[in-house]
């Protein structure tokens, strides 16, 4: 085995000066790290989703009790046909997302950052993993991530206190500034992954013609810029950012319209009304942008932090929200359970479709990693630790399915974020309040 | 003697009338602003002796009333006083912050401080230090005014957008399908706009060519889709306004047709979760109806064979319509017989299979694809307004698209068109006459005026001689997009652009006629649609979904009534020119039969809304007993007063409580309360300090509108409980019930009048207020005083306020 001693890029580069080409040395990688969970495994692990659940768990429910998955208690029952493709990881918590509150789970799930206690435009947070994978292997594709959601009703004034609605509604965030609305209209994302539909021909000719409607805007946004004050400037430098993106977007959608091997796909055209189709919509949206290669990055949030929907289809009529303030009361904590237990059906139906679908030499799921979970733990205590946490896919990235890590000690989601970027491929050495990587998600590969 | 530190720029000067400001601000304001570099004059021996009383009387009430607690390492809500001296309000320098007088202000016009267990100054003491305070605090903003700062860009928003377009092509579109929701902050969502995502610039492209392609019409390639479904708790017994007296149910769908042709109409029942079609007894007939004219008539019934999976595929036909708006319509004929059965049914509501089922079939969704067979372009009003000219011959075909775009480019950038505006438009103008025909060319030349930034952004500059510090009045130009987005939520019309071109706007006479004639035109309704709708939650209706064992009358129809109940109020306070205290006390409400029959009136027969006299023994009227506020502030089984006395507190008080302190201790044995009412777990979670400081405000409030439980229905017991009304007000009175609370509210209306207009001015500027605004908010309440509260006054005082008319430069 190779002794590998850690010397972060930043040492390189100043040990070095000026800077030639280098391939990954030995040096850079951490030390003790097996080579295929660092960034030199250029992994075949392609595409990365996460799905949120609000308002956290009935742990009891939930936990496993052994370190295998041999029997699942009834929150996880829906995964039976597939666990040997996820892992149950407990004992995770988010440190930055307290002082406990809606908000701050939903904004730190992906972020781990602290949110800035703000109602107003000043809200400030972190990048979020979905976005720093969007950077990484998101460039390949047409849409560099997909943001989706479950609810189209905009709520307002009634977001946690002292914080802006942004952090409750928006998982993912491009910036510390910059909160990406997700959508949850099943015939927009079908438009924005394949546009009005047509012939190739048709597609490529309405794509041109966005293409000069785009730089309509860039030049008009080149002559504001001239006209403002410097304290103005920076934000308009921010909309060439947009440009630049949408101009990619075009341009990428352009070389994939004839390579796409979709079929023709009827366009969804409104929003199912039960809860459980729209849902479904929505994940077999993902596949079918996984299926293309449109999209590798996708998060999509289940339900938001404080839904008061209710679930009458599983016996739940009373909302969510009210209910997760259980204070032990043994018919409410049944009724968490009953909610976990509904949403976990929905992501196991999805993942066997995944499993299902051939790619390569093997499914469109062992070349994704999902991770699924709450940014909150015990809901009735508004905390962030021990969160539900479930780890899916990855099989082609020798993920070892089928277990239940259990941490002794509290550890930062953030370690998980960081293995999990890792291992789609993007070469992060630290994420946000991160100490470490979640080490035996993975095989270790033996030399 | 402070150092003037207001420099008017040599732009304002110069090229506006000197006095200007002097004029508006003496004349309404009561604001001295001395122009150029005169120093200010010295103050008068008389105002000195009353600066002093001043000072000597909130120094005393600080030193007897506050520093018992707001004192030491740990003062009371963090906020320790005993350095704050009065003097210091005058004496100050420029850059000192007033947030802290501001808050102590309003705390004590609310009376909320000193708590009510404390010893408390005297009422004639409260209203000397009030009126001091608020003395000093404008006096200081003479010195050093902070009309504070808009942002310089602001994305127009959805609301923004679709009425812009509405006003600027005569074609209504539902924005909803095509841009994102705004986030919303300081409670509302025209203030964090100054961002442009990718992914909202992507739909800013695809909703161009939509709407320029739907404008202009024709050149479809492909038969287009809508659909509509209808909620599927809403009851269709009844009659559904819009469409003709006599039928029951169905929907009005308003919807302008980019072609004319053919179109398939299809449509689809309701069905319960077993899939049968719910309430399919009989023979049912289904007409469709364009523009109130029926076009097709069907007859459903029940399936010998009771397989209902074939029953509506059936329903499709196509229909010959021209290009431009039509509402179509889908009902059933009302059949008498049927009436009777729905009487003997205990509820109101009638979409629930288990509880309370349909009568009669109902329906679920309304598909419209088309054209087939397009025909040629007919005559729509979107055409009518594009198409000013026409070209004669294919010479004049250039001339006449500079012509059309200029008026649109005008209108849509709000501005003068300049020549280099034209390039774009006309480049994409001529790719559309080398594809298609002139009509093509203005529809793409149409599209690249929609995706300019000069129509998606409001922008306001700094002049460019402005200096650090410079305090100048916004162009005229931006003054003419500030009222009309404030009043209208919509672009300037001709009149207002022309008035602004000639730079005679701002002139307060000609504000103050151009509020008045905004306000009495119809797009002012956008106060009620947008503005009132935001800050009373009312959007919030949609997504309140009460639990149907607890509530089994609600439906959406319900639901959509409450809505109308309260946009009636405000419009009628708006239409009428009333106080605004009469939202808060009307013996008026705004009924149509179904919410009569959920508030227990009688005599209110149909589907139409009319104002209804209410006497005290209908507990109805003003907002708070409105099914609207009511319900969007309890939880989906139970009325919360918390969140109604917080919502008071936020919306008509004007003092939101503050967050919850960080580490809230927990309830100190949750099992044990759970047999507790409402009321006695909110008595014992007020007996800890650390939450009663809050609770105590917001509790009383709250429990004084318990006899109207989740959906606003009066009630004098829940379950077997009867209800208590009563608590104890911040100022140590005691209220009971719903008559008393607002006796209490409006025994000090500027309170509610301050929130209003500081909400009023949030939603005018897109910016939160601040503490420095808050002389301009006291000027405007005063001015309305006179009016005893005219909305018309307080919006005119709004637009002539140095907060609406000017900017600094930080």
């Amino acid at each position: 085995m190779i002794f590998k001693k850690a010397l972060s890029r930043r040492t390189i580069l100043r040990g070095l000066g000026a800077s030639f080409a280098l391939p990954l040395l030995d040096a850079m990688l951490p030390a003790m790290t097996p080579i295929e969970q660092t960034v030199a495994a250029a992994s075949k692990l392609k595409r990365i989703g996460y799905v949120y659940i609000p308002m956290g768990f009935n742990p009891a429910k939930w936990i496993p009790e052994g370190d295998d998955l041999s029997t699942l208690p009834s929150s996880l029952q829906p995964l039976e046909a597939i666990k040997n493709q996820i892992c149950v990881v407990t004992n995770m918590d988010l440190q930055n997302a307290y002082p406990g509150s809606h908000a701050t789970s939903n904004a730190a799930f992906l972020s781990a950052a602290r949110a800035k206690r703000t109602e107003s435009s000043d809200y400030y947070l972190g990048t979020t993993v979905d976005q720093v994978a969007a950077r990484y292997i998101g460039q390949q594709t047409q849409l560099p991530s997909l943001e989706m959601s479950m609810d189209i009703l905009s709520t307002v004034g009634q977001c946690d206190n002292g914080y802006a609605c942004v952090y409750q509604n928006n998982l993912s965030w491009s910036s510390p500034t910059t909160p990406l609305p997700s959508e949850a209209h099943p015939r927009i994302i079908f438009e924005m992954l394949f546009g009005e539909g047509g012939s190739a021909e048709d597609r490529k000719e309405s794509l041109k013609k966005r293409a000069s409607l785009l730089d309509v805007v860039n030049s008009e946004i080149h002559g504001l810029k001239r006209k403002l004050g410097p304290s103005d400037r920076h934000k308009i430098d921010g909309y060439f950012e947009s440009i630049r993106e949408v101009e990619r977007r075009i341009q990428q959608a352009e070389s994939s319209v004839e390579e796409n091997p979709l079929p023709d796909l009827d366009r969804p055209v409104g929003v199912p009304v039960a809860y459980a189709d729209h849902a479904r919509l929505m994940f077999d949206l993902q596949l079918l942008a996984f299926q293309g290669d449109i999209t590798r990055v996708v998060t999509f949030q289940l339900a938001r932090e404080t839904s008061t929907r209710t679930y009458p289809e599983i016996g739940v009529p009373d909302p969510h929200h009210p209910v997760t303030h259980h204070g032990n009361n043994p018919e409410k904590l049944e009724k968490v359970a009953k909610i976990n237990q509904f949403h976990v059906s929905l992501f196991g139906e999805f993942l066997e479709k995944m499993a299902a679908t051939p790619e390569g030499e093997g499914s469109l799921l062992d070349h994704s990693l999902y991770m699924y979970g709450s940014g909150m733990g015990d809901p009735d205590a508004h905390d962030h630790s021990n969160l539900p946490i479930v780890v899916a896919g990855g099989a082609a990235g020798q993920m070892r399915g089928g277990r239940h890590l259990r941490f002794k000690e509290p550890t930062p989601l953030a370690n998980l974020h960081l293995t999990l970027l890792n291992k789609v491929g993007v070469p992060l050495e630290t994420f946000a309040d991160a100490d470490g990587r979640v080490e035996d998600l993975f095989d270790p590969v033996t030399l | 003697m402070h150092a003037y530190n207001m420099h008017m720029t040599t732009r304002s000067i110069y090229e506006m009338d000197c006095r200007f400001p002097v004029r508006i601000l003496m004349g309404l304001l009561t604001l001295v602003l001395i122009p150029c570099s005169i120093s200010p004059s010295p103050l008068r021996a008389s105002e000195v002796s009353a600066d002093s009383a001043d000072v000597a009387v909130i120094n005393s009430l600080l030193k007897d009333s506050c520093l018992d607690c707001h004192t030491g390492n740990e003062p009371s809500g963090g906020l320790n006083l005993e350095t704050f001296q009065a003097q210091h309000i005058m004496q100050a320098g420029s850059d000192w912050d007033s947030s802290p007088w501001e808050k102590i202000t309003k705390r004590l016009q609310a009376r909320q401080m000193p708590p009510a267990d404390a010893v408390r100054p005297s009422e004639e003491t409260y209203l000397a230090v009030t009126k001091a305070l608020s003395r000093q605090l404008d006096q200081r903003a003479q010195n050093f005014m902070h009309p504070g700062r808009t942002d310089t860009l602001r994305r127009l928003n959805r609301t923004e957008y679709q009425n812009a377009i509405r006003d600027l092509l005569a074609l209504e579109i539902d924005a909803t399908e095509l841009l994102p929701a705004e986030e919303a902050s300081h409670g509302f969502d025209n203030v964090t706009v100054g961002t442009l995502s990718p992914v909202l610039l992507n739909r800013y492209i695809t909703a161009s060519q939509l709407i320029s392609r739907l404008a202009v019409g024709g050149h479809l390639k492909v038969p287009h889709g809508l659909t509509v479904r209808l909620p599927p708790d809403i009851s269709q017994e009844q009659h559904v306004a819009g469409l003709p007296l006599g039928t029951r149910g169905g929907a009005l769908i308003e919807h302008t047709f980019p072609a004319s042709g053919s179109y398939e109409i299809s449509l689809r029942l309701m069905r319960d979760r077993d899939e049968n079609i719910e309430g399919l007894d009989g023979k049912h007939q289904i007409d469709i109806l364009v523009d109130r004219e029926k076009r097709q008539e069907f007859q459903v019934s029940r399936p010998k064979n009771k397989d209902m999976t074939n029953v509506d595929a059936s329903l499709v036909t196509r229909i010959h319509l021209t290009a431009g708006p039509h509402a179509i319509g889908v009902t059933f004929p009302q059949l008498s017989s049927a009436l009777e059965e729905i009487k003997r049914q205990p509820f109101e509501a009638h979409f629930n299979h288990h509880r309370h089922p349909r009568q009669a079939p109902a329906i679920y969704e309304v598909s419209i694809v088309g054209p087939f067979e397009q025909q040629p372009m007919s005559q729509t009003p979107s055409r009518e307004l594009i198409f000013s000219v026409r070209p004669q011959s294919p010479d004049d075909n250039h001339a006449c698209a500079r012509v059309i775009f200029e008026k649109l480019m005008h209108h849509a950038y709000r501005r003068p068109v300049t020549e280099e505006d034209f390039d774009k438009p006309l480049a994409f103008f001529e790719q559309g006459l080398e594809e298609g025909d002139f009509d093509l060319g203005i529809q793409y030349g149409l599209s690249a005026i929609l995706v300019n930034p000069n129509f998606l952004f409001r922008i306001e500059q700094d002049p460019t001689s402005a200096k650090q510090g410079d305090i100048y009045p916004i162009s005229e130009l931006e003054l003419a997009s500030r009222l009309s987005f404030f009043i209208w939520s919509s672009l300037p019309d001709e009149q207002l652009l022309g008035l602004a071109e000639q730079g005679i706007l701002s002139k307060p006479e000609v504000l103050k006629s151009q509020v008045q004639r905004l306000l009495q035109d119809e797009r002012s309704l956008s106060l009620v649609t947008n503005f009132a709708s935001q800050w009373l939650y009312l959007k919030n209706l949609d997504s309140f979904n009460p639990d149907l064992r607890e509530f089994p009358d609600f439906d959406d129809n319900l639901r959509q009534a409450f809505r109308k109940e309260t946009e009636h109020l405000f419009a009628h306070m708006l239409r009428e020119d009333l106080s605004v205290l009469s939202l808060l006390d009307s013996d008026v409400t705004f009924l149509n039969e179904r919410l009569a029959t959920h508030y227990g009136i009688n005599h209110v027969k149909g589907s139409h809304f009319r104002p209804v006299k209410v006497t005290q023994a209908d507990h109805r009227g003003g907002l708070l007993r409105h099914g609207s506020i009511l319900s969007v502030t309890s939880y989906s089984t139970r009325t919360s007063p918390t969140i109604r006395g917080s919502w008071i507190l936020k919306n008509v008080l004007g003092t939101p409580p503050p967050p919850p302190p960080p580490n809230v201790p927990a309830l100190k044995d949750k099992v044990a309360l759970e047999n507790l009412s409402v009321r006695e777990r909110l008595d014992l979670h007020r007996e800890n300090p650390a939450c009663a400081s809050c609770h105590d405000l917001m509790d009383p409030l709250g429990f004084a509108l318990d006899n109207y439980d989740a959906t606003g229905r009066w009630r004098n017991f829940e379950h077997d409980l009867p209800i208590d009304v009563s608590g104890i007000m911040p100022d140590g009175s005691r209220v009971s019930g719903i008559e008393e609370l607002e006796a209490c509210l409006l025994k000090h209306p500027e309170l509610f009048v301050s929130t209003l207009t500081e909400k009023l001015l949030t939603f005018g500027l897109g910016r939160g207020v601040e503490a420095s605004d808050g002389p301009a908010v006291r000027s405007v309440v005063s001015h309305a005083a006179d009016s005893n509260y005219r909305f018309s006054k307080i919006v005119e005082g709004i637009v002539l306020s140095p907060p609406f008319l000017m900017r600094e430069l930080p």
